[in-house]
C-alpha cells in the first residue's frame, strides 16, 4: 500500500496545479509581470514564465531589460536541464548586445562545468563558447583542458570542439592548451573523439602546431584508424574517411601492403546507407588510385563504378547532382574508368530538376565522345527523342537538338548510315517547333566536306531545309542555311533565287549571314556579285574592318581573278561538335580532383578565385593579412570608380557552366577570325 | 562544417537560424537576403551563391534547409556531408515536431534549437541517430506541466552514443520477442505503346521493425538466387561490375544500414546485425532487368484525340497482367490533360475519375482514375471528354504537348514480390538471454515513381 499510497499523491499534487500559470504568448504581457512571475516561489511558474520570454525573443521583441531576472533563476533550481537550456539561449542571445551582464553569469557557468553530469558540463562549456570570446577567454583555459581529460567520451567530444573555437578566436589561448591536446591526439581511441580530433586537424596548421604533417600524422596512426571503422557512427566515419582521403602518397609513400589493407577495410563501406560516407570511401580510393598495384586483384574499377552508381540512384536530386559535376572530373582524370559506366545509369528521368537534367546531358556527351564507336547509339537517340517530348522547357530542347546534331555530325556516312537517317527523321518530323535549332544542327557540316558528294543524307534534309528556310529567324542559322545550300547546290533547282533574295536583303540580315554571303560568293566565285555587294554601304559594324580589307584587296591587285582564287583557298567551315568539348582546363583538373566532393570541384573554380573582392576585404581585416588586404581594396576601388551606381558586381552564378555550354552552339562563330589570320600572315 | 544552418519557409523567411563560426563573409544579412535570393535564382534552387557565400538548400515539406558556408572554404567544404546531414536533420525534427512544418517549427523552435545543437557543434555533424538523441532530449510542448521534480538529474548522454554500438541502447526488455520484416518493392518501368516494356527496375527494400530484448546478434537469410547473398559457394567476382543471375535481374547496387557488418558481408555474403531498437531499414538494393523476362504488371493504352473544334476525347483502357489470385489496391491512373477545360463527362465502369489541377502548375494536371481494388486478368475502360474553351494557337500547342506525355500509374500488390526474393529465416542469437523469437515476413509490390506507359 505504502509506494502506491505515495504515488497516488504525486498524482494527485501533479495534477492539481498550485502555481499559477503564465498566461500564453498571445495575451498581451507587459514586461513587469513577467518579471513578477520570474521571481515567482513557484518553480514552475518560473520555468514557464522564462520560456514565454524566450518566445517573445525570437520574435523580436527586445527582452534584454529582463536579464538580471532571468539570471536569477539560473543558480536556484541547479537540477532543472530544460530550464538551464533555456536560460542558455536567452544569454547567448542577448551577450553580444548586453556584454557588461556577463560577468553576473561566468560564475553560474564555472559550477555547471564542475557538474558530474556530462550533459549539464557540456552544455556549459558549448554555450561558454558561443559567447563573445574575448570576455570568457580567461576562464576557459581551466574546464578545457579537463574536459579534454575526463574520462567520459561525450565531454572529451564536446570539449575538442570547443577548442577548434578557440583555434579561431584567440591562438594564445590555444597554444596554452595545445600541449595538452597533443597528449591525447595519439592516445585517443574513441571513435566519435577522434572524429572530431581529425576534423580539427583538417582544419589545423598540423606543421605549426603539433610539430608533424597530417600525412605523418595519418601514417602514425594508419591501423588504428583503420580499425576504428566499423566502430564509428555515420558522421566519425566520414571525418576518418575524408581524412585518409587527404593522405599525400608522394610525400610520404604507404607500403604496398598498407594501401592494400586500406583497400579491404574501405571498400565494404561503398554498401553502406549514407551516401556522403560512399562518397568519402571513393575520394580515399582515388586518392591513391596511381599507386594502386593493379596485382592485387582488388576489382578496384568495379567498386568505383559500383559506388557511382549507387549514388545516381540515390532519391536526394541534389547529391546526385554532385556527384555528377564530380564524375566529369573523375572521369576527365581517369578515363579507364569510362568501361565501367553503363550508359543507362545517367538517362535523364522524368521528374529529375533541370539543373541534374542538364548535368547528366553533360556526362552523357562525355561517355558519348569518348567510348564513340564502342557503343551502341541507337537507345541513346531513342533517349533523347523521348527527352523532346516530355520536356518543356525550350531551352533544354535546343541542347537536345545540338547533342544531335553533334552525333550527327561525328557518325561515319557508311557505317551507320541508319542511325543517321532516324536522327534527320526526329529532326525533320518529330520536332515540329525550333526551326531555328533543328536547320542549325542539320546543316552542320564538317571541315573536310566542301564540295561534297550528294549523300543518302542529303536526300533527306534538303526537302526539310527548302521548305523551312523562309522561317528562319535568327541571324546564325540562317548562315547555316546558306552554307549548306551552297555546299549542295548543284542539288537545288532554285538555288540562285533563293541567293538572290539574300543579296536583296542583306541590308537587314545580322553580321553572321552578312560575313556568310560573302564567303559563299567567294566560294561561288561570283566576282561581278561580290564587288558589287562590298561596294555597298550596308554592313553590320563587326564586319566594317574585313569588307574594307577585301575592298582594298580587289581594287589594289591587278587580277581579280586570282584574288578570288586565293580567297578561296581557305574556306568557312561551321566548326564541328562545338558542344561536346571539355571545359575543365588542365591545369585544373589535378586541384578538382584532390577536393572532389568540395564546394569547389562543384562550381569548378578554385578557392580564392572569383570572390567578390568585397568578401575577400572582409575576410583579410579580420585574418589580419594586411597585404591581401590592400590588393583587394584597390581592386574594390577601381571597380567602384568604372561603375559607381552597380554594387552588385558579383554576380555570378553556378548555373553558368551549363549556359555556356548550351550557347556555345549557337554561338560558334563561324571562324571569323581564320580566313583574316591567314591573310595577315600574306602581308 | 557549416558557418550557419537555417530554416526558413518557402518564402524564405527566416524561422530559426544557428550560427556556429564567426565568418565575416557570413552575417546576419546572408541570412535576412535569402528571399531576395530565391526570387531571383530560380533554375538552380539547391545551391545559390551571393556575396561570397554558399547556401546549400534542401526543401522539405514546406520547408526549406539551408547550410551557409563562406567561399573561402571551397575547398574544405564536403557539401556531400552537409546536404546528407541537412536531409537527416530534417527527418530528425519530422519525428520529433510529428511533421516537419513551418508551423510547427515555429511551435517549437526551442526544442529545434536544442536538436540542432545536438546533431552539430561548431558546424560538425555529431548525432543524428534518432533512438539515442530520444535518450536524452526529451523536452516536448506538450510537457510544459510536467513536474520539476520528476526528472532531477537522471537525463545524461547515453554511453553507447560514443561507443561502438552506437545505434543501440543496453538493457532492453521485451516479454514477448518478436521482429516483422518487411519486402518491400518499388517497381518503375517504361512501357511503350505496344506494350512492350522499355526500361524496368526494382527499388526494393527490407524494414525491420525489432521488438528484441538485449544485444541480439541477428542474421538474415534471404532466398534470392544468389542476387545479393550467396550461402552456397563463393564464388570469385566476375569482371563485370554487376553480378548477372539466371533470373534476367541484375544487381545494380546494394545498400546496408549501418549496424550491418559490412565486412561479413564483403568476406561471405552473409548480412548480419545488431539490430536497433523498432523500425529501420535493414539494407536497399536495386535490381536492373535486363531481359524481357518481366512482364508489365498493369498496362494501360492511352488514346488522345484532341478532335478540331474544341473536344478532347481520351479513350483509357487498363488492363491487369498478374495471377488471378493478387489484387492490386490503389490503383490510380494519371493521365496529364489541360487545366482549361469545360464540363466533362466520363463513361467507365469501375473506380471513380476526377481532374486535379493546379493553377500554380500547369504540368501538374492530371485526369485521375482511381480504383479501390483490381484484380488479376480484367480489363476496363473509361472514355472521358473535354470541352476546351479556346482554341488559340499556344493552347492547342499545349494540348499536343500534353498529348506526348506518358500516362502514370500507382498501385499496390500485397502478398507478391516481382523479384521473387523471399525471407529464408532469421537467426536471432542473444547470448545472455536466449530466448525464442517469431519472425513476421510481410511482401508488398508498390509503383514507383516512374511508372509510366508512353502513348
Amino acid at each position: 500500500m505504502g509506494p502506491f499510497d505515495k504515488k497516488l499523491k504525486k498524482f494527485l499534487s501533479n495534477s492539481i496545479r498550485t502555481a499559477p500559470k503564465v498566461p500564453s504568448v498571445n495575451d498581451k504581457l507587459d514586461i513587469n509581470s513577467l518579471r513578477d512571475y520570474l521571481s515567482s516561489k513557484y518553480p514552475q511558474t518560473r520555468k514557464d514564465a522564462v520560456r514565454r520570454v524566450i518566445e517573445q525573443m525570437t520574435l523580436g521583441k527586445d527582452m534584454s531589460i529582463l536579464f538580471p531576472d532571468i539570471v536569477k533563476n539560473m543558480g536556484i533550481n541547479n537540477d532543472d536541464i530544460e530550464l538551464k537550456k533555456l536560460i542558455y539561449l536567452f544569454i547567448i542571445n542577448y551577450s553580444l548586445v548586453k556584454p557588461e551582464f556577463m560577468i553576473l553569469v561566468i560564475n553560474s557557468f564555472l559550477r555547471d562545468t564542475l557538474s558530474d553530469n556530462p550533459l549539464v558540463k557540456c552544455m556549459a562549456l558549448k554555450t561558454m563558447c558561443m559567447l563573445p570570446m574575448e570576455m570568457i577567454l580567461e576562464y576557459l583555459e581551466e574546464p578545457i583542458t579537463k574536459g579534454m581529460l575526463n574520462e567520459n567520451a561525450y565531454v572529451r567530444k564536446t570539449s575538442i570542439i570547443c577548442l577548434i573555437k578557440i583555434y579561431h578566436y584567440d591562438l594564445n589561448l590555444f597554444e596554452k592548451l595545445c600541449p595538452t591536446f597533443l597528449n591525447i591526439i595519439n592516445k585517443e581511441d574513441n571513435s566519435m573523439v577522434l572524429g572530431n580530433i581529425l576534423h580539427f586537424l583538417m582544419e589545423l596548421d598540423c606543421e605549426k602546431y603539433i610539430k608533424m604533417s597530417f600525412t605523418e600524422f595519418l601514417n602514425n596512426n594508419l591501423e588504428k584508424l583503420i580499425n576504428i571503422l566499423p566502430e564509428c557512427n555515420e558522421w566519425s566515419r566520414i571525418s576518418v574517411l575524408n581524412s585518409l582521403a587527404k593522405y599525400d602518397n608522394n610525400k610520404l609513400p604507404l607500403q604496398d601492403f598498407q594501401i592494400h589493407l586500406l583497400f579491404n577495410k574501405v571498400t565494404p563501406y561503398m554498401q553502406h546507407i549514407n551516401p556522403s560516407i560512399i562518397m568519402s570511401c571513393l575520394k580515399v580510393i582515388l586518392n591513391l588510385i596511381a599507386d594502386i598495384d593493379d596485382s592485387f586483384n582488388l576489382n578496384i574499377w568495379d567498386k568505383l563504378s559500383m559506388g557511382i552508381i549507387s549514388i545516381t540512384n540515390n532519391p536526394s536530386f541534389e547529391l546526385q547532382y554532385i556527384l555528377i559535376k564530380n564524375l566529369k572530373i573523375i572521369l576527365n582524370k581517369l578515363p579507364k574508368l569510362y568501361e565501367y559506366l553503363d550508359l543507362k545509369n545517367f538517362y535523364l528521368k522524368l521528374n529529375d530538376p533541370i539543373y541534374l537534367k542538364f548535368a547528366k546531358l553533360e556526362i552523357l556527351d562525355d561517355i558519348i565522345i569518348k567510348t564513340f564507336g564502342k557503343i551502341s547509339l541507337k537507345n541513346i537517340i531513342s533517349e533523347y527523342k523521348d527527352y523532346c517530348n516530355i520536356e518543356f522547357n525550350n531551352e533544354f530542347i535546343q541542347t537536345i537538338i545540338n547533342k544531335l546534331g553533334d552525333i550527327l555530325l561525328l557518325l561515319d556516312d557508311d557505317k551507320d548510315i541508319q542511325l543517321k537517317q532516324d536522327i534527320i527523321q526526329i529532326l525533320t518530323e518529330e520536332i515540329n517547333y525550333q526551326n531555328d535549332t533543328v536547320m542549325i544542327n542539320l546543316c552542320k557540316r564538317k571541315n573536310s566536306d566542301k564540295f561534297e558528294q550528294s549523300s543518302v543524307c542529303d536526300k533527306l534534309i534538303l526537302p526539310w531545309v527548302l521548305s523551312n528556310w523562309e522561317s528562319l529567324l535568327s541571324d546564325i542559322s540562317k548562315s547555316y542555311f546558306v552554307n549548306y545550300i551552297t555546299s549542295v547546290h548543284s542539288q537545288i533547282s532554285n538555288f540562285n533565287s533563293i541567293i538572290s533574295t539574300f543579296l536583296e536583303n542583306i541590308a537587314d540580315e545580322g553580321p553572321e549571314t552578312q560575313l556568310m554571303i560573302i564567303q559563299i560568293l567567294i566560294k561561288l566565285e561570283d566576282l561581278n556579285t561580290l564587288e558589287h555587294l562590298i561596294n555597298s554601304n550596308v554592313f553590320a559594324i563587326d564586319l566594317k574592318e574585313l569588307i574594307t580589307f577585301y575592298q582594298r584587296l580587289l581594287t589594289s591587285s591587278n587580277s581579280k581573278e586570282e584574288v578570288i582564287k586565293f580567297l578561296n583557298i581557305k574556306q568557312i567551315t561551321n566548326d564541328s561538335v562545338t558542344n561536346l568539348k571539355d571545359v575543365i582546363p588542365d591545369n585544373k583538373l589535378n586541384y578538382y580532383f584532390q577536393n572532389l566532393g568540395t564546394l569547389s570541384s562543384i562550381t569548378y573554380r578554385d578557392s580564392l578565385e572569383d570572390i567578390p573582392p568585397r568578401a575577400k576585404i572582409l575576410y583579410w581585416q579580420t585574418t589580419e593579412n594586411k597585404e591581401q588586404l590592400n590588393i583587394d581594396l584597390m581592386t574594390v576601388n577601381d571597380m567602384i570608380q568604372r561603375e559607381s551606381n552597380e554594387l552588385n558586381l558579383l554576380d555570378f552564378e553556378d548555373t553558368g557552366n551549363f549556359q555556356e555550354s548550351n550557347t556555345t552552339g549557337n554561338k560558334g562563330v563561324p571562324g571569323k577570325n581564320d580566313p583574316f589570320d591567314d591573310l595577315m600572315g600574306l602581308f | 562544417m557549416s558557418s550557419n544552418i537555417t530554416f526558413c519557409d518557402l518564402k524564405g523567411n527566416c524561422i530559426l537560424s544557428r550560427k556556429y563560426r564567426n565568418d565575416p563573409l557570413v552575417t546576419k544579412e546572408s541570412v535576412d537576403i535569402i528571399p531576395k535570393l530565391l526570387l531571383e535564382n530560380r533554375t538552380n534552387k539547391s545551391s545559390n551563391k551571393n556575396e561570397g557565400v554558399h547556401y546549400l538548400i534542401i526543401k522539405y515539406n514546406d520547408i526549406l534547409a539551408m547550410s551557409l558556408c563562406s567561399s573561402l572554404d571551397d575547398n574544405k567544404m564536403d557539401v556531400f556531408e552537409q546536404f546528407q546531414f541537412l536531409r537527416e536533420s530534417c527527418e530528425v525534427l519530422d519525428t520529433y515536431l510529428h511533421t516537419l512544418t513551418s508551423k510547427s517549427l515555429r511551435e517549437n523552435f526551442i526544442i529545434a534549437y536544442e536538436l540542432l545543437d545536438e546533431m552539430t557543434d561548431f558546424g560538425i555533424p555529431q548525432i543524428t541517430d534518432i533512438k539515442m538523441l530520444k535518450n536524452y532530449i526529451t523536452q516536448t510542448n506538450r510537457k510544459i506541466l510536467k513536474p520539476v521534480e520528476k526528472r532531477k538529474d537522471n537525463l545524461r548522454p547515453p554511453e553507447q552514443i560514443t561507443g561502438a554500438i552506437n545505434w543501440r541502447s543496453t538493457g532492453i526488455k521485451y516479454k514477448k520477442n518478436e521482429a516483422f520484416l518487411d519486402v518491400l518493392e518499388k517497381v518503375n518501368m517504361t512501357i511503350d505503346n505496344k506494350g512492350h516494356v522499355q526500361y524496368s527496375e526494382i527499388l526494393g527494400q527490407i524494414n525491420i521493425k525489432s521488438r528484441l530484448s538485449g544485444m541480439p546478434d541477428v542474421k538474415v537469410g534471404l532466398d534470392d538466387k544468389g542476387l545479393i547473398t550467396d550461402d552456397m559457394d563463393f564464388e570469385e567476382p566476375s569482371s563485370s561490375p554487376y553480378l548477372e543471375n539466371t533470373t534476367g535481374m541484375v544487381l545494380e547496387d546494394l545498400k546496408f544500414h549501418q549496424c550491418v557488418k559490412l565486412s561479413n558481408y564483403e568476406n561471405n555474403k552473409t548480412i548480419t546485425f545488431i539490430p536497433p531498437d523498432g523500425e529501420f531499414t535493414l539494407l536497399q538494393y536495386k535490381l536492373n532487368c535486363t531481359s524481357k523476362m518481366l512482364k508489365p504488371l498493369i498496362l494501360c493504352d492511352t488514346q488522345y484525340d484532341l478532335h478540331e473544334g474544341s473536344r478532347l476525347q481520351i479513350i483509357v483502357r487498363l488492363r491487369s497482367n498478374y495471377k488471378k489470385q493478387s489484387i492490386a489496391n490503389n490503383v490510380l491512373v494519371y493521365v496529364p490533360v489541360t487545366n482549361e477545360y469545360d464540363t466533362p463527362t466520363f463513361k467507365h465502369n469501375h473506380g471513380k475519375v476526377k481532374i486535379v489541377t493546379d493553377d500554380n502548375d500547369p504540368s501538374k494536371s492530371f485526369m485521375v482514375w482511381k480504383l479501390k481494388n483490381l484484380a488479376g486478368g480484367k480489363d476496363y475502360g473509361l472514355v472521358a471528354e473535354l470541352q476546351l474553351p479556346s482554341t488559340t494557337a499556344q493552347s492547342k500547342k499545349k494540348n499536343e504537348y500534353l498529348s506526348k506525355l506518358p500516362t502514370r500509374i500507382e498501385f499496390q500488390i500485397p502478398y507478391y514480390t516481382t523479384s521473387g526474393i523471399q525471407v529464408k529465416y532469421l537467426k536471432v542469437n542473444e547470448p545472455q538471454l536466449g530466448y525464442k523469437t517469431y519472425p513476421w515476413v510481410r511482401y508488398i509490390t508498390e509503383s514507383g515513381d516512374n511508372y509510366v506507359v508512353k502513348k
